[in-house]
């Protein structure tokens, strides 16, 4: 199926093209959240991959794992535009007044107060927990190929961490005195 | 601690994320738009190397501030360039190989052209233009096909 929705695309379908997006994005935007881009940043990361892709419809040579090649692309793309950043604040190139980085997510929008103690909770993961949690909780729930290449983190070990993190969340919580 | 708890607080963090966090509309369209780029005139020079993110090789000092160089390539012709920024403008020194005189034109991926120049006879082009945030270079000679190159944050 994605084979045929892959190869339409390359050959011209936009109805194609249209499906690969929708399927894809829930994905390539966790990818460049969970690298701590601030919302400008992530939709930038996220149009460079698909600019990618569109390069590159005819070569992807293994249809099944376009996800895990959207997951690797956008990855490089966050390094690229974390290094750009920093690159721009190193030779004071930048605007002082812009959004800051660090934090993705608006608390406003975390009404219930089960909400923001979760959402606090999660925010004092170490960087790598909160990294996979994020991707875990795609929409599009990704496979464990897709994230070990977003992440560059090897399959086999996703499972134990996931377990570690959610253990480490868990007890963060209590410790907040959620129940 | 079972794997049952997991699952649930696992969950309770991707319905918390799927609503303070989805992915906007916006980023949507301009993914499905994006397929308006797709080139079939030119041959694709790929991103083979960006200073900015490629490891240095050993014994090389990576410096933060020192000038961002990128190569591009296609089956027959590599592009490199030397990014620099100068206060609002960028600036790009570039060299094609083989060496020759051809048209360089820098494109935006609003559909604007920001510059274009002809090589000197060593392959040698200087770009400037205000900025963009990705760009991508269009190279056409007189008896070849055209190359464009991978898209270039900047």
């Amino acid at each position: 199926m994605l084979e045929t929705t892959l190869s339409a695309a390359a050959a011209g379908s936009t109805t194609a093209w249209d499906a690969l997006v929708e399927r894809y994005s829930g994905l390539v935007w966790s990818v460049a959240r969970a690298h701590r881009l601030s919302h400008a940043d992530a939709a930038d990361v996220v149009q460079t991959t698909w600019l990618r892709l569109v390069e590159n419809l005819d070569r992807i040579r293994d249809p099944d794992k376009v996800g895990a090649w959207l997951a690797t692309t956008a990855r490089r793309e966050c390094l690229r535009a974390i290094r750009l950043k920093a690159r721009q604040e190193l030779t004071g190139d930048i605007d002082l007044f812009e959004e800051p980085v660090a934090d993705p997510i608006d608390e406003p929008i975390l009404i219930e107060e089960r909400d923001g103690l979760l959402w606090r909770a999660f925010r004092t993961l170490g960087d790598r927990c909160q990294e996979l949690l994020r991707l875990l909780a795609a929409p599009t729930e990704p496979s464990y190929e897709e994230i070990s290449a977003a992440l560059d983190m090897p399959i086999g070990a996703i499972g134990p961490t996931r377990g570690r993190c959610l253990e480490q969340l868990r007890v963060r919580l209590a410790g907040m005195g959620a129940v | 601690m079972t794997n049952h708890e997991n699952d649930d607080l696992m969950r309770d963090l991707q319905d918390l994320l799927g609503r303070a966090d989805p992915v906007p509309d916006a980023v949507v369209e301009a993914g499905k738009a994006a397929y308006g780029w797709r080139t079939i005139d030119a041959d694709l020079a790929e991103l083979l190397a960006d200073s900015i993110v490629d490891k240095q090789p050993a014994g090389v000092r990576s410096s933060g501030t020192g000038p961002r160089i990128v190569t591009f390539e296609s089956e027959g012709l590599t592009i490199d360039i030397e990014v620099r920024k100068e206060r609002r403008a960028h600036r790009l020194l570039g060299q094609i190989d083989p060496p020759g005189s051809v048209t360089v034109t820098v494109e935006l991926d609003d559909g604007a052209v920001a510059a274009t120049t002809t090589s000197d006879e060593l392959g040698r082009f200087e770009l400037r233009f205000d900025e963009g945030a990705r760009i991508r270079l269009r190279v056409d000679a007189p008896a070849a096909a055209s190359v464009v190159s991978a898209w270039l944050p900047l």
